[in-house]
C-alpha cells in the first residue's frame, strides 16, 4: 500500500469515525468501499489507533481502546463515550451548521416534549451561523394517529377527502411510511378493502384525514419503503395568463407559481400563472379582482363567471 | 507503547493523553506532553525532571509538538491553548456537550435538508443515511448567500418584480413551504418581507454589497413575529368575528387555515368562530373551500364575499 500523507490518513480516520458513530456500526468493507481504499489498507490505517497509549504523570502506561473498535466480525464500532469527537471545540463550517440549525428548528417545531440539549445546541450554532432562522413544519390534528400506527404496525382508519373534488369517504390503510415533504405529512400505505393486493401503495395527504384512529389490523411496514423524490404532477399543470396591475401580483394564492412576467405598460403587467389541477385554477380565477384580465385561455373567462355564479348561490 | 510511530498514531496519542489529564479543567506542561505521550528527545532537564528551555533539542521537540497540536486544532478540532503566564496547556471546552451532538444527530437523521450546501467528510452528521428521514426540506439555493450576509451584516441588493431593492437581511425563514427573507428596506425605511421565488433571477440574483458590519439588528427585532406571515395575524383590518359554517369533512383543514374555534357542530356541519384582521385574505381563503364553508356573520364580511363573486359572475 502506498503510504498516505498525515492529511489523507486523518480524513479517512474522520470519516470512518463519523460513520462508526452516527451509524453505531459499520462493516470494514463498507467503510472501506466509503472512504476508497481496500479493507485491507483500512485495516492497516486503524491499526495504530486502535489502542492508543500514554502515560500517566506517574509514568503509568494506559491503553485505551476508545476511539475504534474492531469487532471479530470485521465491524467498526464506538462505544458510548467517544472523547475524541466530544473534545472537539471547534465549531462546524458554516454551511455544515446551517444544516443542521434548520434539521434542529425543525425538530424544536413538531417535538412533543421539552428539548433542552437540543435548545441549547441550537442557540449555539445560531451564533455560529450568525443568521436568525425561522422553521417549522406544520401538525394536523391526525398526525399523532398516523404516527402511532406507524409505530405500532396498525391500521389506521380515518375518513378521508379528496383534493380533486372534496368527496369524503371513511377509509382503512396500512401504514408503509409516515413522512413530511414540501410542508405536508403524508400516510404512505395500502389501503384494505380493495380487492388488489399488488395495487401500488397510495399516498394520503394527513391534513385530509379527520377522526383518523387506530384499526385492529396487524402490519409489519416493509423496511424499504421509501419517501418519493417527487410526485410528479407536471401532467396536471394548468397556465393562465393574466393582465393585472403590478401589487396584485403578489395577492396570487400561495398555490399558484409566476412563471413569466412581462411589462405590459407602466401600471399593467402580463403574468403566466401555473396551478396544479382544476381545483386550483378555479379557486385561482374567483379571487382575481374584477379589474384583473384572463387574456388566455380562451375559455378561461367563461369559467371564471361560471365558477363565481355556482359560489354566489350560497349567499342569497 | 509503541516506539516510532506515524504522525496520524503520536497526535492521536496526543489527543488521549489531554483528555485524560485535562478533563477537569486542569493544564499540563510540555514536559507532561513530551513525557506522557513518548516524544522523543534528549533536552536537558532541571533537578525536577522538567525540560530545561533554550536548548536546541528543546526548541526541536517543542516545535515537534506545537506541530502536531496545530494539527489536532486543524483535522480534528481538538484546541490546547497555550497560558503564556503559567507556561501550561489548558483543554478548550468542546463547543457541543456529548447530549448535544447527540441529539443533534438525532435531528439530521431525522429531518433531512436537501439543497444545503456539502461539508467536509466526518462533519456532524455528513454520514447520516437521510432515506428513513421523517422530514425533508428543501433550501431554497438563495438561503446560503443571505445567511453570509446576515452573518456578516451586509447589505445586499436584488430585484422584485423589476424594481431593485436594497435591504439590510435581518432573518431568515420558512412558512407553508416557501422561503422569505426579513430586513430593512433602505429605500422604503420599513421592515419588509421577501418571497425569495419570486425575487427576480439574475447574475448575481443577490448582490451582497458594502463592507462588513454596516449595520446592527435591532434589538427589538422579533423574528417570530417577522415570519408570522398568516395574514390573519398581521392584517390592519378592523377586527371583525366571523362566523362560518364549515362542512364536517372540512373543519380540521379550514381551522388549519384559518384557525377558529368550533363552537357548534352537529353530523353534517360545524360553525367556526374567528377573528378577522385581512379581509380580503379571509375572503380568498375561504373560497378554495367552495361551498363547503360560507360566512354567515358579520354582514361586512357576508357582502364582501358576494359582492365580490356577483362582480366576478358578472350579476351587477
Amino acid at each position: 500500500m502506498p503510504v498516505l500523507g498525515k492529511e489523507r490518513h486523518f480524513e479517512i480516520l474522520r470519516q470512518v469515525l463519523a460513520m462508526a458513530e452516527e451509524r453505531r456500526a459499520i462493516s470494514l468493507d463498507d467503510a472501506a468501499g466509503a472512504v476508497g481504499v481496500s479493507a485491507e489498507q483500512l485495516k492497516d490505517l486503524l491499526d495504530p489507533v486502535l489502542f492508543l497509549a500514554f502515560r500517566t504523570g506517574l509514568g503509568d502506561l494506559i491503553e485505551q481502546s476508545r476511539s475504534f473498535l474492531l469487532t471479530e466480525d470485521d465491524e467498526i464500532v464506538v462505544d458510548e463515550h467517544h472523547w475524541l469527537r466530544d473534545l472537539a471545540a471547534e465549531p462546524p463550517s458554516p454551511d455544515v451548521a446551517l444544516r443542521l440549525l434548520v434539521a434542529g428548528i425543525t425538530m424544536q417545531s413538531f417535538a412533543t416534549r421539552g428539548t433542552p440539549d437540543l435548545d441549547t445546541a441550537v442557540d449555539k450554532l445560531t451564533k455560529i451561523v450568525g443568521a436568525h432562522l425561522d422553521v417549522s413544519v406544520p401538525t394536523p390534528p391526525a398526525l399523532e394517529a398516523a404516527r402511532e400506527s406507524w409505530a405500532r404496525g396498525r391500521s389506521l382508519r380515518f375518513r378521508y377527502v379528496r383534493d380533486i373534488d372534496d368527496v369524503a369517504s371513511d377509509r382503512e390503510a396500512v401504514p408503509y411510511r409516515v413522512f413530511c415533504k414540501w410542508s405536508h405529512w403524508y400516510f404512505q400505505g395500502r389501503e384494505l378493502g380493495t380487492d388488489d393486493l399488488d395495487a401500488e401503495p397510495k399516498v394520503f395527504r394527513i391534513d385530509r384525514m379527520h377522526d383518523a384512529h387506530l384499526g385492529v389490523v396487524e402490519f409489519d411496514p416493509p423496511p424499504d419503503a421509501e419517501i418519493p423524490d417527487w410526485f410528479d404532477l407536471t401532467r396536471h399543470e394548468l397556465q393562465v395568463t393574466l393582465r393585472m396591475r403590478p401589487e396584485q401580483v403578489d395577492a396570487l394564492p400561495r398555490a399558484s407559481r409566476v412563471v413569466e412576467r412581462r411589462e405590459v405598460s407602466e401600471d399593467q403587467v402580463e403574468v403566466d400563472v401555473v396551478v396544479t389541477g382544476e381545483r386550483r385554477l378555479d379557486h385561482l380565477l374567483v379571487t382575481l379582482d374584477p379589474d384583473v384580465e384572463v387574456v388566455s385561455p380562451l375559455d378561461a373567462g367563461e369559467r371564471q363567471r361560471e365558477h363565481a355564479a355556482e359560489l354566489l348561490a350560497a349567499y342569497p | 507503547m509503541a516506539g516510532a510511530v506515524q504522525p496520524a498514531e503520536r497526535i492521536l496519542h496526543l489527543a488521549a493523553f489531554a483528555a485524560d489529564r485535562c478533563a477537569d479543567g486542569a493544564t499540563i506542561t510540555l514536559t507532561d506532553i513530551v513525557d506522557g505521550v513518548g516524544y522523543p528527545t534528549d533536552a536537558e532537564r532541571d533537578a525536577h525532571g522538567q525540560l530545561q528551555s533554550g536548548t536546541s533539542d528543546w526548541e526541536t521537540v517543542r516545535k515537534m509538538v506545537q506541530r502536531d497540536l496545530r494539527d489536532l486544532r486543524t483535522h480534528w478540532g481538538i484546541r490546547l491553548d497555550y497560558d503564556e503566564q503559567e507556561h501550561s496547556y489548558r483543554l478548550a471546552p468542546p463547543c457541543f456537550t456529548p447530549d448535544e451532538r447527540r441529539v443533534l444527530l438525532a435531528a439530521v437523521a431525522t429531518v433531512s435538508v436537501q439543497g444545503a450546501p456539502d461539508g467536509e467528510p466526518g462533519e456532524l452528521g455528513a454520514t447520516l443515511d437521510d432515506r428513513r428521514a421523517l422530514v425533508v426540506l428543501r433550501l431554497h439555493h438563495l438561503v446560503a448567500t443571505l445567511r453570509t450576509a446576515i452573518g456578516e451584516r451586509r447589505e445586499v441588493t436584488f430585484g422584485l418584480y423589476g424594481v431593485m431593492r436594497r435591504v439590510q437581511p435581518y432573518a431568515l425563514g420558512m412558512w407553508r413551504n416557501r422561503w422569505y427573507l426579513a430586513g430593512h428596506d433602505l429605500d422604503r425605511a420599513t421592515l419588509r418581507r421577501y418571497r425569495l421565488d419570486r425575487v427576480d433571477p439574475g447574475e448575481p440574483t443577490i448582490a451582497v454589497t458594502g463592507s462588513g458590519g454596516a449595520y446592527e439588528i435591532p434589538d427589538d427585532f422579533d423574528v417570530d413575529a417577522a415570519f408570522d406571515l398568516d395574514p390573519n395575524a398581521w392584517g390592519q383590518d378592523p377586527v371583525l368575528v366571523a362566523r362560518v359554517r364549515v362542512g364536517i369533512d372540512h373543519v380540521d383543514a379550514f381551522r388549519s387555515e384559518l384557525g377558529g374555534e368550533v363552537i357548534e357542530r352537529d353530523g353534517r356541519r360545524a360553525l367556526v368562530e374567528l377573528d378577522v384582521r385581512h379581509h380580503q385574505s379571509f375572503r380568498d381563503r375561504l373560497l378554495s373551500f367552495r361551498g363547503s364553508a360560507v360566512v354567515l356573520e358579520p354582514p361586512e364580511l357576508v357582502a364582501l364575499v358576494r359582492d365580490h363573486l356577483a362582480a366576478l359572475a358578472g350579476s351587477r
